[in-house]
């Protein structure tokens, strides 16, 4: 501690018009309390005054799973390779609520905090990250209830569930860097927060989250799998159901690429525009 | 301790664009102008707008400085730039030491969460770990006297008790460069006396560096010796505390009027009886004796000169000044016979009395003096002008603690001097 304050008592910081092109990594560690507390924060302020409290973390994924149940494997009765229709799309939701839980609280970090931002300084990607925090631990709950409902439907649990975090990861780098770069012009151009619940929407249909690739007729799947979520949340259901087949090893690369990429992007965008954020919102 | 500043301010420039912060041109305007002829187009003007222009200064460690200067002077956009919210045009500013900032008392509280939630969530956003924040905790509580209420979310809080606790926070929050912004337009005067003393320790005991930049004149005479000032984005003046509130005042009353005050031509004053025998021509204020102004800071003392026509042929004539206020017709009132004022010179038509109130005794408000000769009878008025000169009177640090004068406490200043003394009692 005394370590600390000393070398914080010579700190020296230069205000100045240049701006960085990637994170202050070294500062983002010292202020890794906020991004905590941040996502705290939110998780205990939506449960605040709920008689369930933290139960409707469950409520969401359930509801939809059974929505689905009802309206594709009831109705439209599609393929899922032996597996219950429930249990099967639970697991494409399990992947899809990490990108959109991401995407969605990172792409209004900055126009919902615009009262913090004018008036306070700390690294603004706090706060992105905080959001991200918080719905990386609704993950980790739905996962839970992931392997209840494997253990119960006689699904069993594979092998290739070690191997979910490698699907995991770049639906999460996608999600973050298009939030970025979102949040990042939506300080100026509002209209994007009313697009993105649009294109989100849009793009759980378009991707296989409540039916398989098998379901897609053979002629459109390569262009399918030019949507990089498509070869995420297939892995994702390989992982937890076993069974299905992956997608091609070209497919999955090129998903982990353009994860990757958009996150630097992402990151880029952000970094660069963050300055001028105050001055605008 | 090394020599080098704490804080170093560089040709420091910050431009706006104007009418592109806010102001996106929407679809519907540009929809609009492919209808309409292009004079009549929606012009969004692309000026420049310079918030701060060229300002230089340095601050030694330990040092509090005030900052001063009218609404948009760029006081503010000043302190965004220090607590790195913006960043500037050009120049630049190098800070030595950890930086605390605040800006706007309570900013993220978070209405769903409690009182102690949000200490330690606010204390995060300041930059404090949590353990300095268990190390202070108990200080802040104490400080901000919400104990009973920590586990209350803060929504259920009264305003002043937001207050107090965001004030706490901060106050407790120990960096060595603290810079802070009107945070005493809030709470009541006890908790605004708490947070001045809060902030007088800070500053001297702690030895840190305080930047602090307020309306409130009298708490920046209180806390700073030195003050900057800034006019229209300019370093108008950095110095004495005094004269940069001098100039500050008189920056405010040449702009109101558009010309320097202080000066009461009576030729044509409103007068009601008289001989006229002898007339005043005019009166000019000196608060302190320098320069002319019709602003005098509350203890100051008060020059003021009256031009006289055709005093010099009755030397037994009663001089009276009379001050008083909107309320009140006469506070105070001065006479004098002319018998006993000093001439060093042969006496002449046109003279100057100069009368000196050493220590003006009145509080902030709107005054004024009527002007009244008389002859040795006492009944014969030679002449008379009601409202012969206007001035006001301005906060200032009187007492030494900031304490602030308002109307409430009266017209009148007066000097005390308090002591205690045993009571003896007898069996």
């Amino acid at each position: 501690m005394t370590a600390a304050a000393a070398g914080a008592s010579t700190r020296r910081t230069r205000i100045d018009s240049s701006r960085r092109w990637l994170p202050d990594t070294r500062e983002l560690i010292a202020y890794q309390q906020l991004v905590v507390l941040f996502g705290r924060r939110d998780l205990t302020a939506r449960y605040r005054q709920t008689v369930f409290g933290s139960l409707w973390v469950f409520a969401g994924p359930l509801v939809s799973a059974g929505l689905f149940s009802f309206v594709f494997g009831r109705v439209a009765d599609l393929p899922t390779n032996g597996v219950p229709y429930f249990v099967f799309s639970y697991a494409g939701l399990l992947a899809w609520n990490l990108f959109s839980g991401v995407l969605t609280g990172a792409s209004t970090s900055m126009t919902g905090n615009g009262g913090l931002i004018t008036k306070v300084y700390f690294p603004r990607l706090v706060i992105p990250l905080s959001t991200t925090a918080s719905t990386l631990l609704n993950t980790a709950i739905s996962f839970c209830v992931m392997v209840v409902l494997l253990l119960i439907s006689g699904v069993g649990i594979s092998w290739q569930i070690v191997l979910l975090p490698l699907w995991l990861t770049p639906a999460a780098f996608l999600a973050m860097g298009s939030a970025l770069v979102l949040t990042s012009f939506a300080v100026t151009y509002r209209d994007i927060n009313y697009v993105t619940p649009l294109a989100t929407q849009l793009l759980l249909f378009l991707s296989p989250v409540a039916y398989s690739l098998e379901a897609v007729p053979p002629d459109l799947r390569n262009l399918y799998l030019l949507n990089p979520l498509t070869s995420i949340v297939e892995g994702c259901r390989w992982s937890l159901l076993g069974g299905s087949e992956l997608p091609p090893a070209w497919a999955i690369a090129y998903s982990a690429a353009v994860a990757i990429g958009t996150l630097l992007v992402g990151l880029i965008v952000f970094t660069r525009r963050e300055p001028g954020f105050a001055d605008v919102i | 301790m090394s020599s080098e500043p704490a804080i170093t301010v560089s040709h420091l420039t910050k431009e706006y664009v104007l009418g592109l912060t806010g102001r996106t041109n929407s679809l519907a305007t540009i929809t609009r102008d492919l209808f309409r002829s292009s004079a009549r187009r929606t012009r969004e003007p692309r000026g420049r707008f310079r918030a701060l222009d060229d300002v230089t200064f340095d601050v030694a460690p330990g040092e509090v400085v005030g900052v001063i200067g009218k609404n948009g002077a760029g006081k503010s956009t000043l302190l965004k730039i220090l607590s790195r919210i913006t960043h500037p045009t050009t120049g630049y500013v190098e800070l030595v030491g950890r930086v605390g900032s605040l800006l706007e008392v309570g900013t993220g509280f978070h209405p769903e969460l409690t009182g102690i939630e949000n200490v330690y969530l606010n204390g995060a956003i300041l930059g404090m770990t949590r353990r300095e924040i268990d190390e202070r905790l108990d200080r802040i509580v104490d400080f901000a006297d919400v104990s009973r209420f920590l586990e209350t979310p803060v929504k259920r809080y009264s305003s002043g008790m937001r207050v107090r606790l965001a004030f706490a926070v901060a106050a407790h929050l120990e960096p060595e460069i603290l810079v802070i912004d009107e945070v005493l337009s809030v709470g009541d005067a006890g908790f605004q006396s708490r947070c001045l003393d809060k902030m007088r320790t800070i500053a001297s005991e702690d030895g840190r560096t305080v930047l602090y930049v307020s309306h409130n004149l009298v708490s920046v005479e209180h806390l700073c010796q030195r003050s900057a000032l800034l006019v229209d984005g300019r370093l108008e003046f950095d110095g004495s505390t005094h004269e940069a509130i001098d100039r500050h005042l008189a920056t405010f009353r040449q702009s109101e009027y558009g010309e320097a005050t202080g000066v009461f031509d009576l030729v044509d004053g409103d007068r009601s009886t008289g001989n006229y025998d002898a007339v005043f021509r005019r009166v000019d204020l000196r608060p302190r004796g320098g320069e002319l102004s019709d602003t005098v800071r509350m203890g100051d003392s008060l020059q003021v000169e009256i031009e006289v026509e055709g005093l010099d042929e009755m030397p037994e004539a009663v001089v009276i000044a009379t001050v008083g206020s909107s309320t009140f017709q006469c506070l105070f009132r001065i006479h004098e016979n002319m018998k006993r004022i000093t001439a060093p010179h042969e006496r002449c038509t046109r003279e100057t009395i100069v009368l000196n109130i050493p220590m003006l005794p009145l509080t902030p408000g709107e005054y004024h003096i009527d002007l009244q000769v008389k002859g040795s009878d006492v009944r014969g008025v030679i002449d008379h002008v009601s409202r012969a000169a206007t001035f006001s009177v301005v906060s200032a640090d009187v007492l030494g603690t900031g304490f602030q004068y308002t109307s409430h406490d009266g017209p009148m200043l007066v000097a005390w001097d308090w002591e205690l003394r045993p009571t003896r009692v007898d069996a």
